[in-house]
């Protein structure tokens, strides 16, 4: 039987709480234009690895906290991930990879990745993310589009 | 600057692609060189008409996506809210995604600013200042608040 889905819809999807986090999947096609967007960042970040093309259908948060999923948008949500989820922040000397990397801006969580390795001397992490609706991107932590900044903070979900 | 349409958006586009946030979006927009153009060189009724055709019709080109989100915060730099206020009333603005969620966080943050470029070769009456200072000659007060 065919299934005909709408071109945004929000997907049931919520914290241990059992409280809605906010989404949005996006199934529209990528736009003229983003291709090039694309090659753009692989040329400027020539040592990262570049999994994928663009896609709308998630963003970062969606890649940590919904599997690729769907796309959470406001960092209002990420917030509440975090407390109802009971992540507990990391010091650097003790992340650990599957640690999550959230890149904040005036308080408020603007990207974030999952830590796949991790660097002793000097301290650095190697980061799962996805950069808007451009491409996956597995990258050291401060080898990111310079607007991201570098205020990182790590987090572990409480198991 | 006469037309809308001829300002070069592709840096607010690419700050629409890495966007994971509107909030992320709307921060930048608010520093990009296009948009501070555009607040300060067009009126709000010339800005609000333009924003007003964007939404009612289709995108044309990629640009076309972010063009809104950039009128929107241009907007929000006019020394008066009722432009910003005005655009939530657009038919069709809720094609884009994040038009909404902005234009209210706009408004919930909305200061009220003006930006004025003082030349301060005449102001101080300087009349032998080298060339290669020239550049330096300019003093931006931007976003001087007189209400605070």
């Amino acid at each position: 039987m065919a299934l005909v889905l709408g071109m945004t819809a929000e997907l049931k999807l919520e914290t241990r709480c059992q409280n809605q986090i906010q989404n949005e999947i996006n199934r529209a096609a990528p736009l003229p234009g983003e291709e090039i967007l694309v090659d753009d960042l692989i040329r400027k970040h020539k040592n990262a690895i570049h999994r994928t093309r663009s896609s709308r259908k998630y963003n970062c948060h969606g890649l940590v906290f919904a599997s690729r999923r769907t796309w959470i948008w406001d960092p209002a949500e990420v917030s509440k991930i975090l407390r109802d989820d009971e992540y507990i922040k990391i010091p650097p000397s003790d992340v650990l990879a599957g640690d999550i990397a959230l890149y904040f801006h005036e308080g408020d969580a603007q990207h974030a990745g999952i830590v796949v390795e991790v660097f002793e001397k000097p301290f650095t992490t190697k980061i799962l993310g996805k950069w808007g609706f451009m491409q996956e991107v597995v990258h050291l932590a401060h080898d990111v589009p310079p607007e991201y900044g570098i205020n990182i903070e790590y987090y572990r979900i409480k198991s | 600057m006469n037309s809308l349409e001829q300002i070069d958006l592709r840096e607010a586009f690419k700050m629409y692609s890495i966007s994971n946030t509107p909030l992320f979006l709307m921060k930048r927009l608010k520093t990009d060189s296009a948009t501070l153009g555009i607040s300060r060189n067009l009126s709000g009724d010339k800005i609000l008409a333009a924003l007003q055709e964007l939404v009612a019709s289709e995108p044309r080109d990629a640009v076309d996506y972010v063009r809104p989100y950039v009128y929107l915060v241009a907007l929000s730099q006019l020394p008066d809210i009722k432009y910003l206020q005005s655009a939530g009333d657009l038919k069709g603005n809720e094609k884009w995604d994040w038009f909404r969620y902005i234009q209210r966080v706009l408004i919930a943050t909305y200061s009220p600013s003006v930006s004025e470029f003082i030349d301060t070769q005449k102001v101080l009456g300087f009349s032998t200042v080298q060339s290669s200072a020239s550049e330096f000659s300019n003093i931006q007060l931007a976003e001087a608040t007189p209400w605070k």
